[in-house]
């Protein structure tokens, strides 16, 4: 039967409750002071708790959830925040973008192949597509302190990323692409860079002082 | 409380195993096994396991999720230097916009303590203020998320291995460039002071890599140096090199 998969994950369970729960933030379901408590985590993801509680400590651990009594709340960034993210995002990112433009021609042919899938996806919201585009490039170095370091980055603003994408995050991020598809490395790293400083007005607008 | 004080028990006996290796590099790291060796249940076990992990003491394998002790490899050093530079680096730059009077009179208070240190030889005084000169320009850049990335990134290094082992000579160009940083953060020399917080940073990954080589061969591994950013400890009695000015690390 082709629909089953094997019963061996190559994903472990916890990593995958990781991912679910980051995705639930993204999607904006779990809102502001919602409690999370792995029982009723557990029933959503239709796994057990062990993988569940995994998941929220290391949430917890990179600051994206904060510990309330015996659970968790999602953490929300403040204004200054905000700013202060954004100001690294732009300085690691410009540079992971520029690595990216660096690559030999086949290397960059493979990134730009599963940048467009992610910009083309249309049954997610564009927060999440900002997200899995901004990941995917700075994880392209595979386990990098680079990589480690903006994904940390773009787990503090996921729960205010929700649909927050600014009416030019679509072009910003094809020309970003379109940069080191031409192996541009100067103009990855500025494109970059202008997209986010565009997106940093939208989200201070946005989050509480 | 009584699980968090056992998950941080666990934590620091597991960092410490590392760092002295009583635990290798590349060990397997078995949940069950670490409880029945620490004497606790497998719930504090798996939560300084997740904690070293994210502080790169511990890697996962990709396929199995098994996990085991961090090697620590030049490439290891390398990516992690290629990291703080860039940051260091850039707090620098913000800090000379930033930095407040009284910050700069600590950092020149810091810069007279170096050099009476440097004089007596005290590698240890040098070592505690080093961190203290670089947290205060770190603070300085007023990005909180920035001192957060550093910390991650010496606390990777710190759990990996033997450290910089700077010669007299080493020490005494480190004393001289957080001097001549002090200055350059004073008079809001932006530009400058970032490259020389970046020339800096690359000195020591070179200090450090310098050591791996020299000391592969004729050091046993059993080096049990830590440092955090409000420490520095040593053993010098079990050191096989010579000890005159060392250990020195900006």
């Amino acid at each position: 039967m082709a629909v089953l998969r094997p019963v061996t994950r190559a994903v472990p369970l916890g990593q995958l409750a990781y991912e679910q729960l980051r995705d639930a933030l993204l999607r904006g379901e779990l809102q502001r002071g919602r409690r999370l408590v792995a029982g009723e985590l557990a029933e959503r993801f239709g796994m057990s708790r062990t993988p569940v509680r995994d998941a929220l400590q290391r949430m917890a651990l990179s600051g994206v959830i904060e510990p309330e009594g015996s659970g968790f709340v999602p953490a929300w960034p403040t204004r200054r925040d905000v700013r202060e993210l954004f100001e690294l995002r732009v300085l690691l990112e410009g540079q992971a973008a520029a690595e990216a433009a660096r690559q030999d021609a086949d290397a960059r042919g493979r990134l730009v192949a599963a940048l467009d899938d992610i910009l083309h996806r249309d049954e997610v919201t564009a927060a999440q597509r900002g997200d899995a585009f901004h990941v995917e490039l700075g994880g392209l170095a595979g386990g990098s302190s680079l990589s480690q370091a903006v994904r940390l980055l773009n787990d503090r603003i996921l729960t205010v990323r929700r649909d927050l994408s600014w009416p030019d995050a679509g072009r910003g991020h094809r020309d970003v692409r379109d940069a080191i598809e031409a192996g541009d490395s100067d103009r990855a790293a500025a494109a970059m860079r202008a997209h986010l400083l565009a997106g940093v007005h939208a989200y201070v607008a946005e989050v509480a002082p | 409380v009584t699980r968090v004080i056992l998950a941080d028990q666990a934590y620091r006996e597991l960092r410490a195993a590392m760092v002295e290796h009583r635990l290798v590099p590349g060990a397997p790291l078995q949940e069950l096994e670490l409880a029945a060796a620490l004497g606790v249940s497998r719930t504090p076990i798996r939560e300084a396991l997740a904690r070293l992990h994210l502080e790169g003491f511990v890697v996962r394998e990709g396929e199995t999720g098994a996990l085991s002790v961090a090697q620590l490899t030049r490439a290891a050093v390398e990516d992690v230097f290629r990291l703080r530079i860039t940051l260091e680096g850039h707090a620098a730059r913000l800090a000379a916009e930033r930095i407040s009077l009284e910050e700069l009179d600590r950092l020149d208070a810091l810069v007279v303590a170096d050099r009476e240190a440097l004089r007596r030889g005290d590698s240890e005084r040098l070592g505690s203020i080093n961190l203290d000169f670089h947290d205060t320009i770190l603070r300085a850049s007023r990005n909180r998320m920035m001192g957060d990335l550093l910390l991650r990134l010496r606390r990777q290094l710190a759990g990996f291995t033997a450290f910089a082992v700077g010669e007299m000579n080493d020490q005494s160009l480190f004393v001289a460039e957080h001097a001549e940083m002090a200055r350059l953060l004073r008079d809001g020399e932006v530009e400058s002071v970032g490259a020389l917080a970046e020339r800096h940073l690359e000195a020591a990954r070179n200090v450090l890599l310098r050591d791996m080589q020299t000391t592969a061969e004729d050091r046993p591994p059993t080096d049990d140096e830590e440092w955090d950013d409000h420490q520095t400890r040593s053993r010098p009695a079990a050191h096989p090199r010579g000890s005159a000015g060392r250990r020195q690390r900006p």
